[in-house]
């Protein structure tokens, strides 16, 4: 019966897909910003429920979690604005690319090892400031 | 090369080694396209997926190696996170600009508060 696959679901099954399903719609619809909800939802949710894979993770390794699961996600999300006319002359992104995979792997080796505290604040009120001005 | 490429250039740098960082992505490279560079909401966003992915996959050649990723939750997570895209980048193609801006703004407000108060440091302390 149906009921016993139910019941021998993890406990956890349902807040993942939950957290799974938030973070790839915002990925789809802003383009930006689901990684966020993995980043801070799923390492709460790995301790709460014992999630076996999970054990000894530090922040770290939920960072590059949350990316490899937005990657795919963001391929789709691509592919649907190409194909419904949301992307943009592509011969200008062809320069962002280079930067982008350098500063993706000088990032990546920055990780942890540099206090971001200072910067991340600048950040977080920059970003503040400029979604409150978009908003009105 | 045009002073617009070379900036974009530059921005698409920085922004790229923030994110690999952990110091967020969320946006500061789409709030460059729409404010300095002058492109549309829907196409920054757009092109904010092309840079993400670039960055993140030569993140993630950095990271595969040196962290610990749990890949069954992941792929797990990627199927539904990929499903849900979809239906999200739909939804963005039709919403009017005016709209897709405020939800922008309102994504941006949330994840700058949440990174002052709520997210955990991204750096070796492990989860207790």
């Amino acid at each position: 019966m149906s009921r016993n696959f139910f019941h021998s679901l993890p406990s956890y099954f349902l807040p993942l897909v939950a957290i799974g399903i938030s973070a790839g719609f915002i990925n789809g619809l802003l383009g930006a910003g689901g990684g966020i909800v993995l980043v801070l939802l799923l390492p709460r949710l790995a301790k709460r429920r014992s999630i076996g894979d999970c054990r000894e993770m530090e922040n770290r390794d939920w960072y590059a979690s949350a990316l490899s699961v937005m990657l795919p996600a963001t391929v789709i999300s691509g592919a649907v604005y190409l194909l419904r006319g949301g992307m943009p002359e592509l011969s200008s992104a062809r320069w962002l690319v280079l930067p982008a995979a350098v500063g993706g792997a000088v990032g990546a080796l920055l990780l942890g090892r540099i206090k971001g505290s200072w910067l991340r604040r600048l950040f977080a009120a920059l970003v503040i400031f400029s979604g409150i001005r978009m908003i009105f | 090369m045009s002073p617009q490429i070379i900036l974009l250039m530059l921005a698409s740098l920085l922004c790229a080694v923030l994110s690999g960082m952990g110091i967020g992505n969320a946006g500061l490279f789409v709030l460059y396209l729409t404010a300095v560079a002058g492109i549309g909401q829907l196409q920054a966003q757009g092109l904010n997926l092309i840079f993400f992915l670039v960055s993140a996959a030569a993140a993630l050649l950095i990271h595969v190696k040196r962290r610990k990723i749990p890949w069954r939750l992941t792929l797990f997570l990627a199927v539904i996170a990929a499903l849900a895209a979809a239906v999200g980048a739909c939804v963005a193609t039709v919403l009017p600009t005016s709209a897709l801006r405020r939800l922008f703004g309102g994504m941006l407000v949330i994840s700058g508060v949440l990174t002052l108060f709520g997210k955990r440091k991204g750096g070796k302390k492990s989860a207790p």
